[in-house]
């Protein structure tokens, strides 16, 4: 297991001022698998989803993506976030630029993709995402299950190693949700590594390979979906289920 | 409400048409107002620079701009409206005319209701159609400035009798044979010429940057041609040119190197020294001769400033290759442009060449380097400002507040006064109107800078972190994300600053510079047959500034209009 994983988290710790947010957090993500983060708002899943590619850091504690050692070397730091992509719950797309542009915007600059290789290989992903025919239009003229879609394309054009979901389904209107927890689900069958915080259980029940529940900063269940939702160890998690379900 | 408007018309009626308005006093001067003292036999250069310019304007409606129509109904009812103002001259005050000239104002009158006539005999005979009927406003506007400079040649007005005790016209004569019809015919051609040659090319890919490239070229070229004619020492140029030559070469080498995957991080250290190299070299004492010292250092500044960019422009072969190219074109043109900067202008004036200029040429010249010199500067002092390196943000921070708080006024008055004690010797002999262009950019570019940087803070900190996630560097951010946006932002806030620039150069009068309003307020109320036609030229003075800002803030509705479509 130590060897293949791709993320690899020994005692994270972050303060926020005198708010500790994360009390020591112990993962290992392995290669092609699926992990669900589930928790009440405030439980610092995000917060520690967004210190795997440095949108915060990490005061104690380490954590190696890919090999790599996060610290404060910029050179590293733009490697893991070009190798691991990220999802938004807000979709953060670029307004000024066409989707296409959005998709193909990594690649060139980042990547030093040639134009053509990016834009051909932008359209697959726009087709794999479901909506190729709105290439040329701008972010602000799509709905928001749309925006969202080409935000996971837009990730995936940077050929990551890992995908970073942050609660991509919440800001999005029931009907939306379903178009892109779709696209999730290919996106998970087809073995690409993802990192989900999700509000979504029967997506954690369908594809997770593993579900991790955080309260107050700390990991309080790690186990298979079926594990943590019929039989789950901590009196906090039983609470939880039993407000959701 | 209508009662208000027919005072005003007959105020305006009453303060045009009395005897005593000296209209001839402008019309007269026009030439000293609009150019001043520019030497007359050097005039075509003003023609080229005028033609050069409505040619790209043309060109660039023809292709940036939607195509707007307008119905016959609404141009009718327009040129009803103009033939109707005409006439209005019937019922102006009695009294003598101010021309001079008894029936002119009648024929004036009559022609007006002529215009209005027929204007509406069109309508009506369009009948139901009229309001259907479309036409392209571009043709319009064509068709009425051909109809314009065609009236120069027909239209006869008195030419200048400088009789003792008034000026009585005695001959008359198309105005086309008196001065400048026949450039304003050519020049109206000419913008035509570049709106139908935009319009064939319009579906061409390659046409924007076509028209971006020679935009940026006119400016050399209307520096060279109109403000400078430059006399060229050829063996000095020639070395400088061979200079220029050796830098491209060896920066094409050097940039290959640092742009290369390769490299990697060594390459960015590399480029980095020679920044420090290049900045250090600009504070030792130039050694030899003075022009070739700085023509070296401003090279290496500029070799320096293309090594730290490589790095995120480079990449592949294909890519660093084409940054190199870039720099070979940039090498050489900064050799040429120091060719043509640094020898001597023929022109009258100080050695920069721009004393001799007055006028609307000055008034226009002056806002117009100030304008593109100020935006570059606002936008890296707005980067500085907000970066997160304590040194840039100190300084930016500090320069924006002290310029901002001391009046343009007085930078003006310390940039002509002032200005000898901190420039180097070498500088001193620099003009006014350089003085002024440097002081007027500087202080807008602290004005630039807070828009911009209002701009920034407006940016939703997602985008940002959107960026990050691809794992962008900082340029990259900043030029392909965060400043595209932040600018598009305050375009409103930029045009209005860039229109309060071009009028606030009518501070040029108080430094002592000819500038239009000048000479309309002080020089030709002076003049032995105008003693005393203040209000004339005020409002001359008006209606020129006018048109200008006008256009601009229309300019800056369109450019909104077509950027409105990737808003969120």
């Amino acid at each position: 297991m130590a060897e293949e994983s791709i993320v690899k988290c020994r005692g994270v710790k972050k303060w926020f001022g005198d708010f500790q947010a994360l009390h020591g957090i112990d993962i290992d993500v392995g290669e092609g698998e699926v992990v669900v983060i589930i928790g009440p708002s405030g439980s610092g899943k995000s917060t520690f989803i967004r210190c795997i590619n440095r949108l915060e850091e990490h005061q104690e504690g380490s954590i190696i993506v890919d090999g790599i050692e996060l610290t404060n070397d910029l050179r590293n730091i733009e490697k893991i976030r070009s190798d691991v992509g990220m999802v938004f719950q807000s979709f953060n797309l670029f307004p000024h630029l066409t989707i296409l542009d959005n998709i193909t915007l990594g690649p060139i600059w980042v990547r030093k993709q040639p134009k053509s290789e990016a834009e051909a290989y932008g359209m697959e992903l726009l087709t794999r995402v479901g909506i190729p025919e709105q290439a040329d239009k701008y972010p602000g003229q799509l709905s928001g299950g749309q925006q969202q879609r080409v935000a996971i394309a837009r990730a995936l054009a940077m050929k990551p190693r890992v995908m970073l979901f942050d609660e991509p389904t919440s800001a999005l209107d029931p009907e939306m949700i379903s178009e892109v927890l779709d696209v999730m689900k290919e996106l998970a069958r087809s073995g690409m590594t993802m990192i989900c915080v999700t509000h979504e259980m029967g997506f954690a029940r369908e594809v997770a390979d593993r579900v991790l529940f955080f309260d107050y900063g700390q990991v309080l269940e790690d186990g298979t979906p079926e594990h943590f939702f019929t039989n789950p160890q901590h009196e906090r998690t039983k609470l939880f289920l039993s407000q959701i379900l | 409400m209508v009662f208000a408007m027919i005072k005003v018309s007959w105020a305006v009626a009453k303060f045009t048409m009395v005897s005593t308005r000296q209209w001839r006093a402008p019309s007269q001067n026009s030439r000293l107002v609009m150019i001043q003292a520019y030497p007359q036999e050097e005039m075509w250069r003003i023609w080229l620079t005028v033609g050069v310019v409505l040619f790209l304007l043309g060109m660039s409606i023809a292709v940036m701009g939607e195509r707007r129509f307008t119905s016959v109904q609404k141009l009718a009812r327009g040129i009803m409206a103009l033939g109707g103002i005409m006439a209005l001259a019937f019922v102006g005050p009695a009294g003598d005319e101010p021309w001079g000239h008894g029936n002119v104002r009648f024929a004036f009158a009559a022609v007006g209701l002529a215009i209005a006539l027929a204007a509406f005999a069109w309508m009506k005979s369009m009948g139901e159609k009229a309001e259907a009927e479309t036409l392209s406003t571009t043709k319009v506007l064509a068709g009425a400035s051909l109809v314009a400079a065609g009236l120069l040649w027909v239209i006869r007005a008195p030419v200048t009798g400088e009789s003792a005790g008034g000026s009585i016209a005695d001959d008359w004569q198309p105005i086309a044979l008196m001065t400048t019809a026949l450039p304003w015919t050519i020049v109206v051609l000419l913008a035509i010429g570049g709106y139908f040659l935009g319009r064939s090319m319009k579906d061409n890919p390659k046409v924007r940057s076509v028209l971006v490239g020679w935009w940026l070229l006119s400016v050399p070229v209307i520096v060279i041609a109109f403000i400078r004619k430059p006399d060229i020492d050829w063996a000095g140029a020639a070395v400088q040119i061979a200079i220029a030559a050796v830098y491209a070469v060896v920066g094409f080498y050097v940039l290959k190197w640092m742009g290369s995957p390769g490299t990697g991080e060594v390459g960015r250290l590399a480029a980095s020294g020679l920044m420090v190299l290049a900045l250090v070299m600009l504070f030792f004492e130039p050694t030899g001769d003075l022009t070739m010292d700085r023509y070296v250092k401003t090279l290496l500044l500029a070799l320096a400033i293309f090594g730290l960019l490589s790095p995120t422009f480079g990449g592949t072969v294909v890519k660093t290759r084409a940054f190199g190219k870039n720099w070979v074109i940039a090498a050489l043109g900064i050799g040429v442009a120091f060719v043509f900067l640094t020898s001597p202008s023929a022109l009258p004036g100080t050695p920069d060449g721009m004393d001799f200029l007055g006028g609307f040429a000055l008034t226009i010249t002056v806002a117009f380097f100030s304008i593109i010199l100020s935006f570059p500067i606002g936008v890296v002092l707005a980067l500085g400002r907000n970066s997160t390196l304590p040194l840039f943000r100190t300084i930016s921070t500090a320069y924006i507040e002290l310029v901002r708080s001391v009046p343009l006024i007085t930078w003006l008055f310390a940039a002509i006064n002032l200005g000898d004690f901190f420039l180097p010797e070498s500088l001193t002999s620099i003009g006014p109107a350089v003085r002024a262009i440097a002081a007027i950019t500087l202080f807008s570019a602290a004005y630039f800078a807070e828009n911009v940087r209002g701009g920034l803070q407006a940016l939703p900190k997602g985008q940002y972190e959107a960026a990050d996630a691809l794992g962008m560097s900082v340029v990259q951010k900043t030029a392909l994300i965060t400043m595209p946006q932040a600018l598009k932002a305050v375009i409103p806030a930029l045009v209005g600053m860039v229109i309060s620039l071009f009028k606030d150069t009518s501070l040029l009068a108080i430094i002592g510079l000819f500038d239009i309003l000048y000479i309309l307020r002080s020089v030709v109320p002076n003049q032995g047959q105008f003693i005393g036609s203040f209000m004339e030229n005020i409002i001359i003075a008006a209606v020129l500034y006018w048109p200008f800002a006008f256009m601009m803030s229309r300019a800056s509705m369109r450019l909104e209009e077509k950027l409105g479509l990737g808003s969120r």
